[in-house]
């Protein structure tokens, strides 16, 4: 359940709805402030969503403004591997815009 | 933050049962031809919670069927449609519907799906087949050419800035896209708050704002209301823009206008732009709404065996307390008076606990009641009879154990007066009567039961024919036998009269069903009836099934209880208000003659005082009639704990149980109304 981080790559796994979420922002935490072991080349971390299980608003909501802390520090995130049911949620609520490459952020 | 949706489930099937509950009886109230406005509200708020809640818990089926419902209830509360006699008959058909599913839902009892579209179709036939609205719609025409474009559909654009403990509160959001999106074309732009640390990110918090534009034929109340359980009136901003068509020819006009907005051609003084809720549904606490911050809700639901543990517990804690007093009393109260004053203490804390735990199980006899109605109505149209229904007493509150037992024996009571009791109009006509007959419910507490009457104006019962009855089914009767007798008669197992059986009653298998549940209640059935008048039966039950206050008193060596509320006085009589006739010895009290039933006697009891001047005469009411009891002396008032002696040993007549007192003997609890029924059935002892 937890997210793992390995090289230039950060795999998230597990529940990010309301029921699990709790669970999944230590381990953000941890990578956004850069004691994860996590050294991204080019300033660039890809994040393989592919195994999520199950999202929800509150955890796109936590994935995007990590995703925007991390832009801060000067680092890139490409979200990959996104299932249909995610991209479906994002579009859904609108979010798609909050993930886009102008955002120096990739749907990939 | 972790939440299990299921654990909700209860709360939202209880809920729903009294929004139908609240939703019949409203319909089966309303006048078609003259409406109340408030009331159209009322059935509309309790469709839409039960929409909303089917939808939260994944319901759909029920959240479809409430949608169907609930879109005609809105273009009748918005008065683009007149109610009609057969819209209230498709609304509670539907209600009818609606309930099959929360039950399928709950205990997994079988749906028929024809029913359920057959609802939703006679439904839709009605709101299709109306297409000029017999009073206008509230917003005038000029709105209309100004908000809608050619095809029908309105530009909305929608601002909705969620409270922040969105997450907190496990409010699920997602399902409001999609009620949007079925409603139109949608397209949604989300906006969330900027974050330079992540550290104080709070998962619990909702960041997110929404910017939606909707092009949709749906009315701007529908938007609204599909926000009603996320957000505040402050939370939600729904604008009308102008028309794509309007807005190509007209560039200079502003993109969008407020409904707040002078230039808006329907200048609304509401500002139904920013209107979640009705008139008067605006209230912190109204219906559907959360409570403002710091305020609690004002009940909560606990499941009955919770209660019943309660209950069982308070009952061990009376005894306790008795036997300590009982104890106690052996202690010089001069030597011992701080013990003798906490005791006082103790016996009057247990009882203001054992009031307010007993309150807890009440419940207004209304939760029966308000299912008549119904049933009168559909019956009545089904048997080509009019019937009004009268509740009197709906507030008397009952034991919730008895209430649940009660429903299934006043139902057969209500259906019999309505099938054999009320005439169809032409016979009322030819009787002298009006066309319609009255059924009157009344329930009152009396003495220490709960009275319950069902009281018809219709034929009344026929002697005759059930004696006639009577003898060809093989039962002992006479022609001498008192009206009384012969109408217990239709209590006998298969005894029936009805000239043709029917699927209402008529079979036979009611009346006796109907005493066997009364009397497993600890209850009794009694009828009265008049040829030509109508009848009137009596079901009589017991308060509570717990806890009595009860006088003890002596007979012989033996205590009994009698309880409390249905003693009247207590006297030492003279010889010369003593009679005796036909060796039965009556008791004269301020010039009224009572039966004495000597409790030695009933019960044979050896060594109790035999003459009636050296007693105690205890004068009781037995459900309106006075008796006097004969006892050796007064002793103590009590409150004492029921125990069923049906379980414990077997059914003894004339007592309502038993009880330990204080000083660990058991008593026998009297049942004054059966003591007399005893009595009478043996008047030689």
């Amino acid at each position: 359940m937890k997210t793992e981080h390995t090289g230039i790559a950060t795999n998230l796994s597990g529940d990010w709805t309301m029921h699990g979420i709790s669970q999944q922002v230590q381990s953000l935490m941890a990578i956004s402030n850069g004691v994860g072991g996590v050294i991204p080349q080019n300033n660039r971390l890809v994040v393989d969503c592919s195994g999520i299980k199950e999202i929800d608003i509150s955890g796109l909501q936590l994935l995007y403004v990590w995703v925007q802390c991390l832009q801060i520090k000067g680092l890139r995130a490409e979200l990959v591997n996104l299932s249909d049911g995610m991209r479906s949620t994002v579009s859904k609520v609108g979010l798609h815009k909050l993930f886009e490459p102008s955002q120096d952020t990739a749907l990939l | 933050m972790s939440a299990d949706l299921s654990q909700f489930f209860q709360v939202f099937f209880d809920e729903s049962t009294e929004h139908l509950a609240e939703m019949e009886r409203i319909l089966l109230s309303i006048d078609p031809h003259a409406p109340d406005e408030e009331e159209l509200h009322a059935v509309f708020r309790a469709a839409h919670s039960i929409k909303g809640g089917a939808a939260t818990f994944g319901f759909g089926d029920m959240a479809s069927t409430t949608h169907t419902l609930e879109s005609l209830l809105d273009r009748v509360r918005h008065q683009e449609l007149t109610l009609t006699a057969e819209m209230v008959d498709a609304f509670l058909e539907t209600k009818d519907a609606i309930a099959m599913l929360l039950a399928g839902h709950r205990d997994n009892t079988p749906v028929d799906e024809a029913v359920v579209a057959s609802a939703c179709n006679k439904l839709r036939s009605i709101e299709g087949g109306e297409h000029h609205p017999a009073v206008e719609p509230v917003t005038d025409g000029a709105e209309a050419l100004s908000t809608k474009s050619p095809d029908g559909t309105t530009e909305y654009r929608i601002v909705f800035t969620p409270p922040a403990d969105l997450f907190k509160r496990g409010v699920r959001v997602e399902p409001l896209f999609e009620e949007l999106v079925s409603l139109g074309e949608l397209s949604v732009t989300a906006r969330v708050e900027v974050f330079d640390d992540f550290n104080t990110y709070d998962p619990e918090q909702c960041y997110l704002c929404w910017d939606m534009t909707l092009l949709s034929a749906a009315r701007l109340e529908e938007l609204s209301d599909i926000f009603m359980f996320v957000a505040d009136e402050d939370e939600i901003e729904i604008q009308i823009v102008e028309p794509a068509s309007l807005h190509k020819e007209s560039p200079a006009l502003p993109e969008t206008d407020s409904i707040n907005n002078d230039n808006v051609s329907n200048p609304s003084p509401e500002s139904p732009g920013r209107r979640l809720y009705d008139k008067n549904e605006t209230a912190p606490n109204a219906f559907g709404r959360r409570p403002v911050d710091g305020t609690e809700s004002s009940s909560i639901r606990v499941g009955v065996s919770k209660v019943d543990q309660l209950i069982n517990q308070m009952g061990e804690l009376v005894i306790t307390q008795a036997m300590l007093a009982q104890t106690a009393q052996q202690f010089d109260p001069v030597l011992y008076e701080s013990l003798h004053r906490g005791m006082a203490l103790l016996q009057r804390n247990t009882r203001d606990l054992q009031e307010s735990v007993m309150s807890i199980r009440m419940m207004p006899i209304s939760f029966i009641f308000s299912r008549f109605p119904r049933l009168v109505h559909d019956l009545a149209a089904k048997l080509g009879k009019q019937a009004e229904l009268k509740l009197v007493g709906e507030t008397t509150e009952l034991d919730k154990g008895l209430i649940e037992k009660l429903a299934d024996p006043l139902t057969h009571l209500v259906r019999n007066s309505l099938d054999h009791g009320i005439e169809s109009p032409e016979e009322r006509r030819q009787a002298g009567k009006q066309p319609g007959g009255t059924i009157i419910l009344r329930a009152a507490q009396t003495g220490g039961r709960i009275v319950i009457e069902v009281i018809d104006d219709g034929a009344g019962l026929n002697r005759s024919r059930i004696l006639q009855k009577a003898l060809e089914n093989g039962l002992a009767v006479s022609d001498e036998m008192s009206d009384e007798e012969v109408w217990q008669l239709i209590f006998a197992p298969g005894f029936s009269t009805a000239e043709k059986v029917t699927d209402v009653s008529g079979r036979g298998v009611g009346m006796d069903v109907v005493m066997k549940n009364v009397q497993a209640m600890g209850g009794r059935v009694s009828i009265t009836s008049e040829s030509g008048k109508g009848s009137r039966v009596l079901v009589s039950l017991p308060l509570t099934l717990a806890i009595l206050d009860g006088l003890s008193v002596r007979v012989g060596s033996e205590t009994f209880i009698v309880p409390l509320n249905s003693i009247i006085e207590s006297l030492q009589p003279q010889p010369d208000d003593l009679n005796t006739v036909s060796g039965n010895t009556t008791v004269r009290v301020r010039g009224e003659y009572l039966p004495l039933l000597r409790l030695n006697e009933i019960y044979s009891i050896k060594g109790a005082v035999a003459q009636p001047e050296q007693a105690v005469v205890m004068i009781v009411d037995a459900e309106g009639e006075q008796v006097a009891l004969l006892v050796d002396e007064l002793l103590n008032q009590h409150q004492v704990v029921i125990k069923s002696l049906e379980t414990n040993y077997r059914k003894v007549d004339g007592t309502a149980g038993a009880t330990i007192l204080g000083d660990g003997h058991v008593a026998l609890i009297l049942d004054v109304g059966d003591l007399v029924h005893l009595w009478r059935k043996a008047p030689q002892i």
